[in-house]
């Protein structure tokens, strides 16, 4: 059906829509806020586990350093996606995974309060929300590109493309 | 007859694994059917699985979509077909930590959880590396790792620190170390003596073919070809594998392998899913 807008304001502006190539760029960029904050979600959870298992903590001090470096560089990007339109629902919840882990942050930096039940709560909450992220972008937490099978590997034919032996996973 | 009831549970299956994943070397020879499957080991006061496949709900959902994994079946359900409910279960070990093995913990709510400490401290490892080692994690995901948080936190979680003898009596876990993953293990269970032993694989054993290079008059170990270790441990696994077994395959029990159901008894569930019995209790009914 053929649209008429004879009479009517056909020029509008809206926030929430943009080309095709921007659409996709910040959605690869979500998808990998996505990743990043699984990482950081994945650091922090060893952290708790190293500081209260014997003999596990041999690495916490790694791992603090590293969960550090990626969350100040995953809330910069964050912030930056806040100036981008669309994905609105995914933003939305990657924020609250934002303040959850920057919370986790704070409570591994002052480590008085690693056995506080508060610690997984907010672990919880960064997880819950990261996998409704992950689910609303249709991608994983972790980067799985090098998963065995990975099904873009796959040429349509359930044969593996030429080139590419090299596919760990599960 | 036993003190031990053991089935190999189909939960799901990918019919787009590549061959190069199972067999080291079998570079674009396409993909094969691979079932998804734990075990259910019942004594007269423990019910123990060997890993507990994933959460369809959760990342591993996310990543068993990834790779083709279809047909994904609640454990309640798959649990059932055995009159076991999830919450009965007293013991799960844990062969490695890939989303496929690990990831249905949270179903199993009373279970003590047992896995080895090296396993967790190589992806404590790979972690702290930071991204250029990425390749090395892939599998795992990190709601499991919460998970392991919580259940330490309910003090459930046991790590093992090598071989642990009798963690139920006539089973033992066995190190499997820089094989398919750095922290590898897997299960021997006891069986009326040593000459009756059963060898639950975990992932260092995928197939049959693995063993025996698919040549049974002159069989040569073909290791799988995803590994984080190396393929020399591999074999030299299967072969300590072997030496319980008395060099009788169909004593191992790779969970991968599409033809359990040709060496024990079997049925396919309403639900198209396959339940493999390799062996009962006095007391127990069979389930196929």
């Amino acid at each position: 059906m053929e649209a008429h807008y004879e009479g009517r304001e056909t020029s509008f502006a809206c926030d929430e829509v943009a080309s095709t190539l921007e659409l996709q760029a910040h959605r690869k960029g979500l998808e990998q806020l996505v990743r990043d904050y699984g990482e950081v979600l994945s650091l922090f959870s060893f952290i708790h586990l190293g500081s209260s298992v014997h003999g596990l903590g041999v690495l916490t001090t790694n791992l603090e350093a590293r969960a550090a470096e990626l969350l100040v560089a995953t809330m910069a990007q964050f912030k930056r996606t806040q100036a981008v339109a669309g994905f609105h629902h995914v933003r939305k919840h990657l924020g609250a995974v934002d303040c959850a882990l920057a919370a986790v942050n704070r409570m591994v930096r002052l480590k008085t309060l690693l056995s506080d039940p508060k610690l997984l709560h907010f672990l919880s909450v960064a997880s819950q929300d990261l996998k409704v992220a992950s689910r609303l972008l249709g991608t994983t937490a972790f980067d799985a590109s090098a998963c065995c099978a990975s099904l873009p590997l796959l040429n349509g034919t359930g044969v593996e493309e030429n080139g590419r032996a090299f596919r760990l996973g599960s | 007859m036993g003190e031990h009831s053991v089935w190999v549970l189909e939960y799901a299956r990918s019919p787009v694994h590549p061959v190069s994943g199972v067999f080291y070397g079998a570079h674009n020879q396409g993909t094969m059917n691979l079932p998804f499957a734990y075990i259910l080991i019942k004594t007269s006061d423990a019910v123990a699985l060997v890993d507990v496949g994933h959460d369809a709900d959760d990342f591993g959902g996310e990543i068993a979509n990834s790779i083709g994994v279809t047909g994904w079946t609640h454990p309640a359900e798959v649990l059932s077909e055995c009159d076991v409910r999830p919450e009965d279960v007293t013991h799960i070990f844990i062969t490695h930590a890939h989303f496929d093995h690990i990831g249905g913990l949270k179903f199993f709510p009373n279970a003590r959880i047992f896995i080895q400490k090296k396993e967790l401290e190589s992806w404590m490892w790979i972690l702290a590396k930071g991204p250029r080692f990425r390749s090395l994690r892939a599998g795992l995901n990190p709601a499991d790792i919460l998970y392991l948080t919580h259940a330490n936190v309910e003090s459930r979680l046991e790590l093992i620190d090598g071989v642990r003898d009798n963690v139920i009596p006539g089973i033992h876990l066995y190190p499997a170390f820089d094989t398919h993953t750095a922290g590898s293990q897997y299960v021997v269970l006891d069986r009326d003596g040593s000459d009756n032993r059963l060898v639950l694989s975990g992932d260092v054993i995928y197939t049959y073919k693995n063993i025996d290079g698919g040549d049974q008059n002159d069989p040569f170990y073909v290791p799988p070809g995803l590994a984080n270790g190396s393929q020399t441990r591999m074999i030299e696994v299967a072969a300590e594998m072997m030496g319980f077994v008395g060099d009788d395959k169909r004593r191992i029990i790779p969970v991968h392998e599409e033809k359990l159901a040709e060496c024990y008894p079997s049925r396919v569930t309403d639900k198209g899913l396959k339940i493999v019995e390799v062996c009962l209790a006095g007391s127990e009914k069979t389930r196929v």
